[in-house]
């Protein structure tokens, strides 16, 4: 038994990943493919509708794809482990939005934004106790695993604790957003932290059962990551965002799918110690 | 490795720790459940048989996944607030109860009428015909397959995760989510994992030793 | 009753997940099956260095919960031996193969070991080659004893697939949480995917009892 668990360990401690330079451009040119993953659950960026992946998202890969001039496998995976399976080379590109934060650009590397969105704290329609973050004090509160929400509901939560607050009576974190809406919307938790784009949608979905109790922080860009190595798919990735950028298409995308324009900053955009080079 | 240890190791125990109180809280009810449904199950009259059986062949024959999803949704649904361990734990609980249920019936059949007869003529009441004769003779075969089934719920708990329990699957998500190392940490949940379900198998096998239960004596 | 009406509609828009839970859980049977032959032959080997891996590899098997198999096997394993991309619906169809071969090899040691080792001492001084005393006395012995139970061994498959529903694979289970989040209401997706699961996996079932009672009619006796 115990040279099962040796053998294991081994195999653990001999771990490495393994990905040469710029290789990836090299597989999809000589693949004739690239492979991307999305999160299907982030209407209107991404999701499902009859079985197949649509939004934002699915038209902006078009024109990546296009200009590429190869064919793309899509996979559909949690939103937790997206960022994980793109540094074990399970596929070439993340294409999900992804907000940028200081953090993830230390292993990651962030195209050039093609939208932005705001981290808002919604309630139950009914709830008028909360109207701001000092209000969560004591409060169960949801959010995404693994999202960038999730680390911001950690900052509300340390600065509540930081200002002698109780903090929240817990965190709870779901797989997706809309089981983060779920858990509101059936009472499992007093509020969630989530974007503005998703509250919208989920508003729109149920109407008169979420409120927007407060705003958190500045507005957080969303970008599509690839591997730092991989900087040659960045720069086509982002000459396609420059392209749209510059043509208006990509607002005209913005309008059709989100409803509301957003900026799409060419540079600025990476916090600081950002593992790729602008 | 080490620094997800040094940095993450009480994350990850915490986690252990969660799917150890499921796992085992979940189990002790339903197999209290499972026994008195298994009696249920022997039962002359139709009316007592039927919905247990109902109840049994549905759990048995769906996954545990979507039956944590559903019970989850269903406490959505009627807006009831409950500490997701808790839920996790009910899910166990009536996983567990409906497959003991079919292990103690098996092990009551295999108890000859005439037994139940032959203790009632001796004047024992039902309390002690059940304790003195039916118990003992119960006990060296539902016993070694009841721990099994210890086994594979603490392996099917792992599906927890997905419905957001803060069990070990859940800890190693919570971790990769902060890290991005995916081997390293389900190589470390995966070896705590083994460490538990091993030792349960093994107390099933020595359990099956000492009760001196050979199979087919 | 409206519960049911919507249950009833979204019925047939799960199918195609059915399919792929179906389509993966046949061809992981398939493997399963082939990988239990050598599997069992390692395993009752008298060569410590065939039985030892092979004891090692069922125990692993067994000691794991399916959810970490395919999440190591998914995205730790192909990182760490340089594998690059793998695909995710034959990462599911091994897994699954896998583990059922680590099942399977133990339910024929099972039956096999029933069947008294005097038997095949006996088959042999009657003249009878290895082959043939596998053939005529060993298998039709076993085979009413292994065979249900590698019938309920599918069902096994089929319940350790919503495993797979984590690694992009669009399964039953996967499809149904899709339908919940178009609809916005996850609890008739999930009566809907479950009431599938019920109608596969109770068929299995009772097809493994029926085959039972049809192989060992005259068992009660033994």
């Amino acid at each position: 038994m115990l040279r099962v668990v040796l053998t294991f360990m081994m195999f653990v401690l001999l771990g490495a990943s393994g990905a040469g330079a710029d290789e990836t451009m090299k597989r999809i040119k000589s693949d004739g493919k690239i492979t991307v993953a999305t999160e299907a659950a982030f209407k209107p960026f991404e999701y499902v509708e009859d079985g197949k992946i649509v939004g934002f998202g699915s038209d902006l890969l078009v024109e990546v794809v296009s200009d590429l001039g190869v064919k793309v496998e899509q996979l559909d995976l949690p939103f937790q482990g997206i960022l994980a399976g793109l540094a074990a080379g399970q596929y070439d590109m993340v294409a999900t939005s992804v907000a940028i934060n200081p953090d993830r650009a230390k292993t990651y590397a962030f195209s050039r934004p093609f939208g932005a969105i705001s981290n808002v704290i919604v309630v139950a329609a009914d709830n008028d106790k909360v109207n701001s973050t000092s209000d969560l004090n004591g409060l169960v509160v949801g959010s995404q695993l693994g999202s960038s929400t999730e680390a911001v509901a950690r900052e509300i939560n340390d600065g509540l604790k930081a200002a002698d607050g109780d903090g929240f009576s817990d965190l709870r974190l779901y797989q997706t957003f809309p089981d983060t809406a779920f858990a509101l919307r059936s009472g499992q938790v007093d509020a969630i932290v989530i974007g503005s784009v998703s509250a919208g949608e989920f508003m729109a979905a149920s109407p008169d059962t979420f409120r927007v109790a407060a705003k958190y922080g500045d507005p957080v860009y969303l970008s599509w990551v690839v591997r730092p190595d991989a900087t040659e798919l960045l720069n086509s990735l982002n000459a396609t965002i420059s392209r749209l950028a510059d043509s208006g298409k990509l607002y005209e995308m913005q309008e059709k799918w989100i409803g509301i324009r957003s900026d799409s900053p060419a540079d600025g955009y990476l916090p600081e110690g950002a593992i790729q080079s602008q | 490795m080490i620094d997800i240890i040094s940095q993450h190791g009480d994350e990850i125990l915490w986690g252990l720790l969660g799917t150890i109180m499921i796992v085992s809280g979940g189990f002790f009810v339903g197999t209290f459940v499972g026994i008195v449904m298994a009696f249920l199950l022997v039962s002359r009259q139709r009316m007592m048989r039927w919905p247990v059986r109902t109840f049994v062949e549905l759990i048995r024959n769906t996954p545990f996944l979507i039956q944590a999803m559903l019970l989850f949704a269903a406490f959505g649904v009627l807006r009831i607030r409950m500490e997701p361990m808790l839920v996790g734990g009910a899910v166990v609980a009536i996983y567990t109860s409906a497959y003991m249920a079919e292990i103690v019936r098996g092990a009551l059949k295999s108890i000859p009428d005439g037994q139940w007869d032959a203790a009632s003529a001796l004047g024992l009441r039902s309390l002690a015909r059940f304790r003195l004769v039916i118990y003992p003779q119960l006990l060296p075969f539902a016993l070694p397959a009841g721990v099994n089934l210890f086994g594979t719920v603490a392996k099917e708990s792992a599906f927890l995760s997905a419905v957001s329990v803060a069990e070990l699957t859940f800890a190693g998500q919570v971790v990769i989510a902060q890290t991005f190392k995916v081997f390293e940490v389900w190589a470390i949940v995966g070896v705590l994992y083994l460490v538990l379900i091993l030792s349960i198998l093994a107390a099933a096998n020595r359990l099956e030793r000492g009760l001196g239960w050979s199979k087919h004596a | 009753m409206d519960i049911l009406f919507e249950v009833a509609e979204i019925v047939p828009q799960l199918l195609d997940g059915l399919l792929v839970t179906l389509a993966i859980c046949g061809l992981a049977a398939v493997g399963a099956y082939v990988l239990s032959i050598p599997l069992l032959a390692a395993r009752r080997s008298p060569r410590w260095w065939l039985r030892r891996p092979a004891i090692a590899y069922i125990t692993l098997m067994r000691g794991l919960p399916i959810v970490i198999l395919v999440f190591l096997f998914y995205f730790g394993l192909p990182a760490l031996l340089g594998l690059g991309r793998v695909s995710a619906f034959w990462v599911g169809v091994l897994v699954l193969a896998m583990n059922g071969a680590a099942f399977n090899s133990e339910v024929l040691r099972g039956a096999i070991e029933r069947i008294p080792s005097g038997q095949g001492d006996a088959a042999w001084a009657l003249g009878l080659s290895r082959f043939q005393t596998w053939r005529l006395v060993l298998v039709p012995q076993f085979l009413p004893i292994a065979l249900p139970a590698l019938a309920g061994e599918v069902g096994f498959l089929i319940k350790a697939s919503p495993a797979l529903s984590l690694i992009t694979i669009v399964d039953l289970t996967r499809r149904s949480q899709q339908v919940a989040m178009q609809t916005f209401d996850p609890l008739a997706p999930l009566i809907a995917a479950a009431f599938l699961y019920f109608l596969l996996l109770g068929s299995i079932a009772l097809l493994s009892r029926r085959l039972e009672a049809y192989l060992e009619p005259e068992e009660q006796g033994a």
